[in-house]
């Protein structure tokens, strides 16, 4: 593997991988949703999308093509704390995949008709997402837990900042965003790795840093102080619970105690776009819930991010099992873990499990290069490098510690679907309160 | 079901479903790396070793699937679902037991002879594998992943599952209930009722590629254990199953624990009948939604060949360039890019079974892997609807905001007709067959894919050499055959619409539906 930053600041990975003949190009910015200012929410998810529209080289459509004639599965995302261009294709193409990216970091035109097409289709692609009451009441949650954060706004954004974004502000927020100095790129595949890099540095090195005319703060979300509730009402028909807590961000200590928290609560997760589901019944929750009919479904999720994260919880009810019922279920699965070290060999299988989903996910170029491109951005390599050990190393009071750190009263949020045709009779969260207080 | 952060993404990130799609090139081991076995009681062994890491991957098939939910009556008796001669029948509803066979694959790790549930989950998941099932129209498909010093044990797991199921009470009254309340769910999603009701439309309410493979929950609901228990002894058979095993293990270690396994189950073949389909009708399946819905999903099409229809790669060919190359080919450009009217639109070809993948073949006699003759059948241009064995369809999917439905019409119809008149570019043309098989490495990176694929080759019988042939195929694609072939699908037959979510417009032009 050879790993480099060039003079513009851009850090570049590359690392061959001699299995197939196939290789992945990776281009990270470090510009995600959460740096979104109010009015402007959406606007990196927006760009993305522009970069498709076309620059002079490669005109409306033609990136599509050639990428296309090549062979290449490709394609962008955006998240709360980064931005992914990426191009897995045969490895004799990698050249093309370079080149194009080189080109659209500084080049994209934002031409007014493309941007205006773009605004529909992105609302248009709000609006199927929120067709899915779950959907909803994820936004809800993440909405009242994040108070000051960039966490709190969708990452597509606001309806009524899409209506409003104009195409300079936007192509303003490109120009600010796509540097050299915000971006890691990484290659992994079928060639040499030095050829690679000096085809990498050709294409990228002449592109000129960019200093910000307003620097980004790193906003700090203050201490949750109280419990946060909010219900949903619709019309899907399957009720839902939803909790998260403030945890801790990825480079934190405590990252990897609640990985093993919840592998132990509802089985070890991919982690990232990579991962794929195993099997997972011998868990906590689904002992709780699943087992006991309080619900078909239960799970937690835990993801790396740049800054402080949630721990999410839920459930999606049996028939006919009130709110309550289900709420209960999930925090007593905490309280066990609050107040008594799970058994050894509970532990063991959360690791093992853990680092066999890490394995497995990391057979293809592509998710190698992912993976080698989101450790870089969130902590640095050694956190990558480190990530089996220090699962290894996670005790049964390091769980115990971190589920009565994080996973308390004052620093939870609370999420009930509740479908419409269903009673909300003596199921308010204040009749709840007096029924459970601890 | 997971608590992900939606990530949005340019391009829509849809499975595809029934794609038969199969590469040409196994990294750089080479096709020649496969070992192919049939063992005397009819299961077929395929073995690709890859040392590269120490995981086995093991995809495989029982030749039995919601074919055959029709043929367990509600009494708990099997009908004969082999009329001799005859693998098509009459039928007109959807069987009453519908989503019997994803039931019954669903239950088989939660209760066998030597692993009850728990036992199962404990053999499964402290090793950190994975192992699941799951029923298609005309198999019941396994799949389990695990680190290779772990691959005898997930073959004995899966052995005993497969063979000797339990079907305890309690497992099957709990996995009932939720399998009711996820179909409840499903049936209020616009996308997968459009989808539904596109099919039902195509092939009508008592095929099964008409009606869900997971049934519904009315009819869920009325599957009991004698039911499971009856499917099982029915239709679980050996002959013809398919075991591919790609990964860090010998051919030789891995069939000699196949045979070990597997060796002592005996069994006859299935027939896989199928009923006649209806004549295609333009028309079209409406619902809306009052509230909670924000954007409408849509599908149109009609009736497509199958894999050894003589039109089917010149319709793959035809059907990357209208909605899949690139951003989604010519209808992404159009609905998307100049209309800016949906996020996800494009097109899509779903293939069932040939007619000889209907009729019963005994395997313990037949263990040559050369093609069936049909895949290489040269001419042949009645549309499939002529003999009203309807085995694939070929439609548009979009999503759209409700005031846009007409003009989302208008604008698809319009692309089918301009392939079905115009000849394709020959630029355009060749771009989409570069695409077609420059794309193919990818799909056999990881043992996973190599499986899959080596799974459909074997129960499609494409043949041993289908690969090697596959870019010769796509390149024999004239300019000529996909405006033939548009115009015989797209514009010949007459078209069927299926459109959900709310305030649907009163008014839609379907008119267009009767075609040119």
């Amino acid at each position: 593997m050879l790993r480099t930053r060039l003079k513009n600041g851009l850090r570049v990975i590359v690392q061959e991988s001699r299995a197939a003949p196939v290789a992945a190009f990776f281009v990270f910015y470090q510009i995600g949703s959460r740096q979104e200012p109010p009015g402007y929410t959406g606007a990196g998810h927006w760009v993305e999308h522009m970069l498709f529209r076309g620059t002079a080289q490669f005109p409306p459509g033609e990136f599509d093509r050639i990428m296309a004639r090549s062979g290449a599965v490709f394609n962008a995302l955006t998240s709360p704390d980064w931005t992914l261009y990426y191009e897995t294709l045969p490895a004799h193409q990698l050249s093309l995949a370079i080149e194009a990216e080189s080109d659209r970091m500084i080049n994209a035109i934002f031409a007014p008709q493309d941007f205006e097409a773009e605004r529909s289709v992105i609302l248009t692609e709000l609006e199927g997402a929120e067709n899915s009451a779950y959907w909803l009441l994820m936004d809800e949650v993440r909405a009242i837990a994040y108070q000051v954060h960039g966490y709190h706004h969708p990452t597509i954004g606001w309806r009524d900042d899409l209506l409003q974004m104009t195409r300079d502000a936007l192509y303003g927020y490109y120009r600010q965003a796509y540097t050299p100095g915000e971006a890691v790129i990484v290659a992994v595949g079928d060639f040499s790795a030095q050829a690679a890099l000096d085809q990498i540095e050709a294409a990228f090195g002449h592109i000129p840093p960019v200093e910000r005319l307003t620097p980004l703060r790193r906003v700090v979300e203050p201490p949750q102080r109280v419990e946060r509730r909010v219900i949903l009402h619709g019309t899907d028909p399957t009720a839902h619970v939803v909790i998260a807590f403030h945890t801790v961000a990825a480079d934190h200590a405590d990252f990897f105690p609640l990985v093993i928290m919840d592998a132990i609560l509802s089985g070890a997760k991919g982690m990232g776009l990579f991962g794929g589901g195993i099997n997972s019944r011998r868990t906590r929750l689904n002992h709780a819930l699943v087992e006991t009919e309080i619900a078909v479904y239960a799970g937690t999720w835990f993801e790396p991010t740049l800054d402080p994260g949630l721990f999410w919880l839920n459930a999606a009810h049996s028939p006919e099992i009130p709110h309550a019922t289900v709420e209960e279920a999930l925090l007593r699965e905490i309280e066990r873990l609050q107040n008594e070290p799970a058994a050894a060999d509970e532990l063991a299988r959360a690791v093992k499990q853990t680092r066999a989903q890490f394995a497995y996910g990391r057979e293809s170029v592509s998710a190698q290069a992912y993976w080698l491109g989101f450790s870089e951005l969130v902590a640095d390599s050694a956190w990558l490098e480190g990530w089996d050990d220090a699962l290894a190393q996670v005790t049964a009071a390091d769980v115990q510690r971190v589920a009565q750190t994080y996973f308390r009263r004052e620093n939870r949020n609370i999420g009930w679907y509740v479908p419409e045709a269903e009673q909300l009779e003596n199921e308010t969260p204040e009749a709840d309160e007096q029924a459970k207080a601890p | 079901m997971n608590m992900r952060i939606p990530v949005p993404s340019r391009r829509p990130m849809r499975a595809k479903r029934g794609s038969l799609e199969t590469p040409p090139r196994f990294g750089h081991s080479g096709p020649q790396n496969i070992i192919r076995t049939v063992l005397p009681n009819g299961i077929i062994v395929l073995v690709r070793e890859n040392f590269s890491a120490p995981v086995v991957c093991i995809e495989g098939a029982i030749r039995c699937g919601s074919v055959h939910d029709a043929w367990i009556r509600i009494d708990g008796l099997a009908m004969s679902p082999h009329p001799p001669g005859k693998p098509l029948h009459e039928a007109k509803a959807t069987p009453e037991l519908a989503g019997l066979a994803d039931f019954t694959a669903s239950m088989l790790s939660r209760g066998s002879r030597r692993f009850t549930k728990d036992a199962f989950d404990l053999a499964v998941e402290d090793v950190g594998a994975s192992l699941g099932l799951a029923a298609d129209p005309h198999l019941t498909n396994f799949g389990a992943t695990s680190l290779a010093e772990d691959f005898p044990s997930m073959l004995e797991v899966l052995a005993d599952i497969l063979r000797f199921p339990t079907f305890p009470p309690d497992q099957v009254a709990r996995l009932s209930k939720r399998r009711q309340v996820f179909l409840q769910e499903r049936d209020h999603d616009p996308g997968q009722w459009a989808a539904d009701r596109f099919a039902q439309g195509i092939y009508g309410p008592a095929h099964p590629y008409g009606y869900p493979v997971s049934g519904r929950a009315e009819q869920v609901a009325q599957i009991d254990r004698t039911h499971l228990q009856q499917f099982h002894q029915s239709f679980f058979t050996p002959n013809g199953a398919i075991l591919v095993v790609t990964g860090a293990v010998t051919h030789t270690e891995a069939l000699n624990r196949i045979e070990a396994m597997f060796g002592d189950w005996q069994g006859t073949p299935n027939v896989h009948p199928l009923p006649i389909t209806p004549p295609l009708a333009a028309d079209a399946d409406v619902r809306t939604f009052a509230q909670g819905k924000q954007q409408c999903d849509l599908i149109i099409g009609t009736g497509a060949p199958h894999a050894h229809h003589p039109d089917y790669y010149a319709v793959r060919v035809a059907n990357t360039i209208l909605g899949q190359f690139g951003l989604m080919g010519r209808l992404g450009e159009r609905l998307r890019e100049e209309m800016g009217i949906a996020y996800y639109v494009g097109s899509q070809v779903d293939t069932g079974a040939a007619q000889h993948l209907l009729e019963p073949v005994d395997w313990t006699r037949q263990p040559d892997p050369t093609p069936h003759p049909a895949a290489t059948e040269s001419v042949n241009t009645e549309p499939v609807s002529a003999d009203r064995q309807i085995r694939g369809s070929w439609h548009a999917v979009l999503g759209t905001n409700p005031e846009h439905i007409p003009a989302a019409i208008e604008a698809v119809v319009e692309e089918f007709r301009r392939l079905g008149e115009h000849h394709v570019d020959p630029q355009e043309l060749d771009d989409a067959q570069s695409y077609m098989t420059g794309i193919l490495p990818l799909a056999l990176e990881t043992n996973g894919g190599v499986a899959a694929t080596l799974l459909n080759i074997e129960w499609q019988q494409l043949g041993a050499d289908h690969l090697a042939r596959y870019q010769e195929r796509i390149y024999a694609v004239t300019a000529e055959d996909v405006r033939r072939v548009a115009q015989t699908y797209l514009c010949g037959q007459p078209l069927r619409l299926a459109v959900a979510g709310p305030a649907i417009p009163e008014k839609l032009p379907l008119h267009l539906l009767e075609n040119v």
